[in-house]
């Protein structure tokens, strides 16, 4: 059995009165697809968070390939969050200085890493998505489904080993999340790739092998 | 680093129109400072320059920075007088060099200085075209005044007439300019000079006109007045720039009376001076300045009034840098959701203080050079505009 991407270990966290946090253990394995499901404020958004090291609990252990997030310098933590994990935001937060191109490409640039062939990798899979006609437009203008596909595709380029998605079809049209549902999936079979996606939607949830329902801060896997 | 730049750059450019204002309220900021400071010391230099060349100036004694500024740059004042006289007393040939100036007529709104030949020449003054006057009426002009007027030789003007009602004098006098000087970048540019005869001219002192006595046998109506040994015509009988040539121009009274505004006086060298000034402080009644410590005072006190003005400029700067730091304070907070995104996706620590970092200096760094570039443009390219000023 290979090695968990991410693991919680022992996790405890108190967060004003009525909020705690108990996980004992949750394991996300390589190219594993989970829906995570659960009422608004459940701390859906939270656990992502923590899976990505943006955040630590209170008490247990994130580990993310092995090493707790939290052992890890600022730096390194941040280097690694950027080399090796696709966020996708339930707001999409795209930047609006710069067009769509240079948004979806911009984890690429941060890592200082070649432009040249991502752009023409990038080119099918804006015509898959069905935003290639916008590629040198900048976000005014543009829909809240195009926005997200633009935001998926971000999260993409730098061929990450854990994508996290935040409610990522949240307020699309059925097509619309249809096709980011899609891009989710092509890129977890492209590079295999391990997906966390928070959904309340049917349709998308159906497309998952594993999900997660939080109740009362907790996690209940359910096959 | 790279990444970092290339946001900086394409969030400045796409606030572009909003990053231009801010700019140039900046590069005002930089530049009005820069501009009066440039000036300030061009205005030094020009009086400096100007009084280094004038060893001596001898006039009536009172105001001594007016009648600095009134001899040496031209600034009009009510001069006091003093005679012709003092200019043979003063001149005494291989030792001293006395010019005296007329000074108080104007033509063109402009100062028309009456001096001897040898101002010209001590000041390296040289006609681009034409040449020197010679002749009452004969105006040489300099080349700001000119250019302005566009008069070249042949080019024909009129004294102003006096401020008030005089009777004897002739009021406006017809003028010819014969040349016009090189440019030498001080108030010799901005005034018209003449020889000293033109200024007694203009105030009825010289006149020139056919024998009384004939003028008033010709047409007996002129005349206004006549008794044992005089006779008082009326001034339309004498036509003026026909009659004013050298042969016809007299006096009615004394050469040596005639009045002059002041001596400028070059001594052979600086053991003449001071004996010329041991001997004046004893022997004149009249004033002799040192022009070029007169200025020193003048400007001894200019400087103590930029202090004050340097100071305002740094309270003034101070304000201004407070003012853009809070500018750039609410720029964050708008990208703020942004800026959260780059931390989020992985930026490296200190991401975000790098990249404001680098706009603020940015658009700092901008908006000064700006600034100091339009205003050194403004000093080089407008060398008068502290005259205009």
């Amino acid at each position: 059995m290979s090695a968990p991407l991410c693991e919680v270990r022992g996790l405890e966290h108190r967060y004003g009165p009525g909020c705690q946090w108990a996980i004992d253990s949750l394991r996300v394995m390589p190219g594993q697809a989970i829906a995570l499901t659960g009422a608004s404020g459940s701390g859906k958004t939270t656990l992502l968070e923590w899976l990505a090291g943006l955040n630590h609990p209170q008490r247990g252990d994130v580990d993310f390939e092995g090493e707790p997030w939290r052992a890890l310098s600022p730096a390194v933590r941040q280097r690694r969050r950027l080399e090796t994990i696709g966020l996708v935001f339930q707001d999409n937060a795209l930047l609006q200085a710069l067009t769509v191109e240079e948004n979806i490409l911009l984890p690429l640039r941060l890592l200082d890493r070649a432009l040249a062939p991502a752009r023409r990798e990038l080119e099918p899979q804006m015509r898959r998505a069905g935003i290639a006609h916008l590629a040198g437009r900048r976000l005014a203008g543009l829909s809240q489904g195009e926005q997200q596909r633009a935001g998926v595709l971000r999260a993409l380029q730098h061929k990450p080993r854990l994508i996290l998605a935040d409610e990522p079809t949240a307020s699309l049209d059925a097509e619309s999340a249809a096709r980011i549902v899609d891009l989710l999936f092509d890129a977890r079979e492209r590079f295999g790739a391990a997906l966390v996606c928070v959904s309340h939607d049917p349709r998308v949830l159906e497309r998952f092998d594993t999900r997660w329902s939080m109740e009362d801060f907790r996690v209940e896997a359910q096959p | 680093m790279k990444a970092t730049l290339w946001l900086a750059w394409q969030h400045l450019r796409f606030h572009r129109w909003r990053n231009l204002l801010l700019v140039s309220c900046l590069a005002l900021v930089a530049f009005l400072p820069w501009l009066g400071r440039g000036l300030l010391a061009r205005y030094q230099r020009d009086l400096n320059d100007r009084a280094s060349r004038i060893p001596l100036l001898v006039g009536e004694p009172g105001d001594e920075f007016g009648l600095c500024l009134g001899a040496l740059f031209f600034k009009g004042r009510d001069w006091r007088p003093m005679d012709f006289g003092e200019v043979a007393a003063w001149n005494e040939p291989g030792r001293v060099l006395a010019v005296p100036l007329v000074l108080g007529h104007k033509a063109a709104s402009l100062e028309l200085v009456g001096t001897s030949l040898e101002y010209f020449s001590q000041l390296g003054l040289v006609c681009r075209e034409g040449r020197l006057p010679v002749r009452p009426g004969e105006v040489v002009v300099g080349a700001e005044a000119a250019r302005r007027n566009q008069w070249t030789v042949g080019s024909t003007l009129r004294s102003d007439p006096p401020a008030g009602f005089g009777l004897q004098g002739h009021g406006s006098q017809a003028l010819t300019v014969t040349g016009v000087l090189e440019l030498s970048h001080g108030p010799d540019d901005r005034v018209l000079f003449t020889g000293l005869a033109t200024g007694w001219w203009i105030d009825g002192l010289l006149h020139g006109h056919d024998e009384a006595t004939r003028l008033a046998n010709d047409d007996p109506a002129q005349v206004l007045a006549r008794t044992e040994g005089s006779l008082m015509l009326a001034p339309t009988v004498v036509p003026d720039q026909e009659q004013a040539t050298p042969s016809r121009l007299h006096l009615h009274a004394s050469e040596a009376e005639l009045p002059i505004s002041c001596l400028l006086v070059w001594p052979r060298d600086e053991k003449q001076r001071t004996l010329i000034e041991a001997d004046a402080r004893h022997a004149s009644r009249l004033a002799v300045l040192r022009p070029a410590e007169v200025i020193a005072d003048l400007l001894q006190e200019a400087l103590r009034f930029k202090g004050l003005i340097d100071r305002l400029v740094w309270v003034l700067g101070l304000g201004m840098v407070a003012l853009f730091v809070h500018i750039l304070y609410l720029q964050a907070r708008l990208r703020a959701a942004e800026l959260r995104t780059l931390e989020r996706l992985g930026a490296p620590p200190g991401f975000r203080a790098r990249l404001q970092g680098f706009e603020g200096v940015a658009l700092g760094g901008l908006a000064v050079v700006l600034g100091v570039v339009a205003a050194e443009m403004c000093l080089r390219w407008l060398p008068d505009l502290v005259h205009v000023l």
